[in-house]
């Protein structure tokens, strides 16, 4: 049989056009609610859903890389993602709704004065908001009591203090097993957090770039911390592979009893008193991360970092999408969801009436601490478009301090250069 | 004598007509994010912003700046050296599986398993072997020797990298070999070895020469595809410590995808789409002139 070429051209194209039109037409049919974040957002939600949600959580960078593209597109593949913010540079203004107009329709109660002003402002943009907060994290100091009772350290009260316990808290336990004294989440690209608060202990100024652009990786405060931890490195009171760790390996190790001191947020008491995950439960205790001496009595503690979670909606939503998101976050927003999702999975309310409230005090044994870092906490960060690839740069030459491969002066110098450079580029460096 | 048809007469046969909708297909799904990423390259663009034609100046960024020629340093050490081992160690468990001894097919099913393992799945397997912690180490302990930093010392991470790679690979050219020496005629071997030839003048003399066309397809893919490696490096390192084991896979993606820097991004995969060709060709105009 022959097929004449033309009618061979015609017959594909008919039938790549119905697979096209199949995959189209299917995509019509849409659950109630499409969102779009991380796992803890999803249990956070749990039992809290006013209607069916189809999920899709996904690690931290996906998230953020699927939130922008996908709201990118003409119809976007979420109703309701969760925006972390230290993304919430002014490009969200180009994918996100202004929720101005969302707020006069059907407000949210308590909105803005309940929430702290920081979260707000940094989510406005030309008198717009568009995103509203809903999880806060920052960082505390947990630490084993048994190791400290053990090796009869006290509980440090300075960041020097600190120091000097890691080191006393290393040994090899009866069993065999070397404890360390101190351990946290080091990948390049993550490090930054822990290093920001332990260098805010000399004040809020410190850390890598201040609110108003000022690189100031370089002055004594971070360059003290990353000399510190170059001892304890070589020490051997951090783990040897300690710049590989995530998150997760930091809490196992924790969790393991392999290590006296780490830092997370304080929501994390649960796991860490969790019997069915962890070795050490009912032997950890949480405090803020201490100040410098100089800064004792000053200070109640380092200026640790605050990061928080919003909710956004994606601009090109249809209006029906966009009412029932709207819906979906006004139901989440209120006192008794915060509340719960505090109680129940474990993550910072950002209302103050909810983390100040005798409920969640009686509920979370972690609270008092919880309210008094968030109290004083400040963003790691100013968000800008070149965020990750300045904490990348910075990343990179905090391990090179740590491991001793540069000395920390000059590597945070070469960092401070990089950094002045890539705010330079986008007209925000300040001197 | 045969004349050209008119073109008007030209038909294609039936058994075609299942091929082409696929090949079409291949060819969207290949060429057309190969012209887009080209034409990417060219401009200036961000996410969140317009595109604005550069010319060549995202080629020049990539080519002016050092960490990119640091990736380059260490991809090329990366491909060479495994490609090298897997070479190795491939041709000589062939040699070795092509004796008679004892449960033989289950050593030949055992030596292929690494193959049969994802990448995903063997990354998390070997950065748990590799731990300070981990049986690497453990196994260390018993011959007395100190611990090894495998992925958090600069200088061990990338034959950390280089070992699980080659484990991983090797199958492949262990398979290409045995197949190639497997389908020799044995009477090639029955005159060196009325000469008396030893195993080693067979091998070098007889066996070699014939099946290294089939080595030199199977030595060309591992080094296509080894300049690509991501997936385990990023699994296991992810281009650390200190970007030691930054290969330029991993460069491509934290610039276009961690960045959103996406003109420098796609110029960073056409240089490795470039190299790839400088090993390609080569190649392929060495077939093509044994062929013709």
């Amino acid at each position: 049989m022959r097929i004449c070429k033309w009618w061979l051209l015609a017959g594909c194209g008919i039938v790549i056009l119905s697979i096209i039109g199949v995959g189209v037409a299917s995509a019509e049919e849409l659950l109630p609610l499409r969102a779009l974040g991380h796992a803890v957002h999803q249990a956070a939600a749990r039992d809290l859903e006013p209607f069916l949600v189809q999920w899709r959580t996904y690690g931290l960078a996906d998230v953020r890389e699927l939130l922008f593209r996908e709201a990118a597109l003409p119809y976007p593949a979420y109703d309701v993602g969760y925006l972390l913010n230290t993304w919430a540079s002014p490009i969200i203004t180009q994918y996100f709704e202004p929720l101005n107009e969302w707020l006069e329709r059907a407000p949210l109660p308590g909105f803005p004065a309940d929430w702290p002003s920081g979260m707000i402002e940094a989510l406005t943009f030309d008198g717009k908001i568009y995103a509203i907060p809903m999880r806060a994290v920052n960082n505390v100091l947990h630490y084993n009591k048994n190791y400290f009772e053990q090796r009869h350290v006290e509980l440090p009260t300075t960041i020097e203090e600190l120091f000097e316990a890691a080191k006393k808290l290393t040994f090899i336990r009866e069993d065999g097993v070397r404890v360390y004294g101190m351990a946290f989440y080091g990948m390049p690209t993550i490090i930054y957090e822990v290093l920001i608060a332990l260098a805010r202990a000399w004040g809020p100024d410190a850390g890598v770039i201040t609110p108003d652009y000022r690189v100031v990786c370089n002055k004594p405060p971070m360059v003290t911390v990353l000399s510190k931890l170059h001892e304890l490195y070589t020490y051997g009171a951090l783990p040897p592979d300690v710049f590989l760790y995530e998150v997760s390996d930091s809490v196992r190790m924790f969790q393991m009893g392999q290590v006296a001191m780490v830092f997370h947020p304080a929501d994390y008491y649960r796991r860490f008193n969790d019997p069915s995950a962890s070795q050490v439960a009912g032997n950890t205790g949480l405090s803020l991360i201490p100040p410098a001496a100089d800064y004792k009595g000053v200070l109640p503690g380092s200026i640790s970092f605050m990061t928080f979670w919003s909710f956004v909606i994606p601009k090109n939503l249809p209006y029906e999408r966009k009412e029932l998101a709207w819906e979906f976050i006004r139901r989440l927003s209120t006192p008794e969801a915060q509340l719960h999702a505090a109680i129940y999975n474990a993550n910072a309310p950002t209302r103050l009436s909810v983390l100040y409230s005798d409920d969640f005090k009686a509920a979370a044994p972690y609270a008092e601490i919880a309210g008094k870092a968030l109290s004083i906490a400040r963003v790691p960060l100013p968000a800008f478009d070149s965020i990750m690839e300045a904490v990348d740069i910075f990343g990179t030459y905090a391990h090179m301090a740590i491991k001793g491969e540069m000395a920390p002066q000059e590597a945070m110098d070469r960092a401070a250069e990089e950094l002045r450079a890539l705010l330079a580029a986008e007209g925000l460096l300040r001197e | 004598m045969k004349t050209a048809r008119p073109y008007r007469h030209y038909r294609i046969p039936w058994y075609l007509t299942g091929v082409f909708p696929f090949t079409l297909l291949l060819c969207i799904v290949l060429l057309v994010p190969t012209v887009w990423t080209l034409f990417i390259s060219l401009h200036n663009w961000r996410f969140g912003y317009p595109m604005r034609f550069t010319g060549l100046s995202n080629y020049r960024a990539v080519l002016s700046d050092p960490w990119f020629w640091r990736s380059v340093r260490i991809t090329l050490i990366f491909t060479v050296s495994t490609v090298l081992a897997e070479f190795a160690l491939g041709l000589s468990f062939a040699l070795i599986l092509l004796q008679k001894f004892p449960f033989r097919k289950l050593w030949i099913a055992l030596l292929l398993s690494p193959y049969a393992i994802s990448p995903v799945v063997a990354a998390a397997s070997w950065k748990y072997l590799l731990n300070p912690a981990g049986m690497v180490n453990y196994l260390l302990s018993f011959l007395k020797l100190p611990p090894v930093p495998w992925l958090s010392n600069s200088a061990v991470a990338l034959i950390s990298l280089c070992i699980t790679n080659v484990w991983l690979s090797y199958p492949f050219i262990m398979l290409i070999a045995y197949s190639a020496i497997s389908s020799l005629p044995l009477e090639m071997f029955e005159a060196p070895l009325v000469d008396g030839a030893s195993y080693w003048q067979r091998f070098r003399y007889v066996t070699f020469p014939l099946i290294s066309p089939a080595l030199l397809i199977a030595i060309v893919f591992r080094l296509i595809i080894a300049l690509r490696t991501f997936d385990i490096v990023w699994l296991m390192t992810q281009g650390g410590p200190v970007r030691a084991t930054e290969l330029l896979g991993i460069q491509l993606y934290r610039v276009g995808f961690r960045y959103w820097q996406f003109g420098t991004g796609s110029a960073i995969a056409w240089m490795i789409f470039l190299m790839t060709l400088c090993i390609a060709i080569p190649y392929i105009k060495l077939t093509y002139r044994r062929v013709t």
